[in-house]
């Protein structure tokens, strides 16, 4: 059992931009509905996962040499949905 | 010196600090690493999806049944939002230790707290809808 090389680094690649697209989605709906701000933000925040953070994750891990864990980017891509569900409470139970 | 220093700080420290991620046990195969962050990046999706329907239930249902029912669903939502995406990062930390230490890999608490919440959430929404529809 063994995938051809480089499938570790593309599937990596395309959970950060299934996810980037969800933020973004989940943003245009809180644009147009609680908060443009909040929304707008999440947007951005998922666009720049999608089209910079998944390439980017593809080419370091292709590269190899030690471990690819990214702690840093792991709390940042926990950061914005956290910080969108505490800026969107607010509309949405108000 | 500086070693002993150090300890005291922790020992003195309210919060106890553990060592950073890199610093522990062995680098452990790329492929585990990168598993592991795929399933982090699943539950921020999870994540994301409650908050959407938070989101949906506030912004494009804002007149739907009886107010406390709404609000109380979508507090619950946004509620398990926020626990699962701060699961998921604690869950990322954990397991990629225990990778590292080659220790066994973690008990199911957060897809046990998700699906109780959501039972709760599907049920508190059947609620709504039969409410409003029974009118």
């Amino acid at each position: 059992m063994s995938a051809p090389p480089g499938a570790h680094a593309e599937r990596t690649a395309q959970a950060w931009q299934r996810t980037g697209l969800a933020a973004a989605a989940v943003g245009v709906l809180a644009a147009r509905t609680l908060s443009p701000a909040a929304g707008i933000a999440l947007v951005a925040a998922g666009a720049l996962a999608a089209v910079l953070v998944a390439p980017l994750r593809y080419a370091r891990v292709r590269a190899g040499g030690g471990s690819p864990v990214a702690p840093g980017l792991v709390l940042g891509a926990v950061l914005v949905p956290l910080l969108a569900a505490l800026a969107l409470a607010w509309p949405a139970l108000g | 010196m500086l070693a002993s220093w150090q300890a005291g700080a922790v020992a003195r420290s309210p919060v106890r600090r553990r060592p950073p991620l890199r610093s522990v046990g062995r680098d452990p195969d790329p492929r585990f690493t990168l598993a592991n962050e795929r399933t982090f990046l699943a539950w921020l999706r999870t994540g994301l999806a409650l908050l959407a329907g938070a989101v949906a239930l506030a912004g494009l249902l804002p007149d739907l049944g009886p107010e406390p029912l709404r609000v109380g669903v979508t507090a619950l939502l946004l509620v398990l939002a926020v626990a699962v995406t701060g699961g998921a990062y604690l869950r990322w930390e954990r397991a990629e230790r225990a990778l590292r230490e080659d220790r066994p890999l973690l008990a199911p608490g957060l897809p046990r707290l998700v699906a109780g919440g959501l039972l709760v959430v599907v049920l508190a929404a059947a609620a709504l809808v039969l409410l409003v529809e029974g009118r």
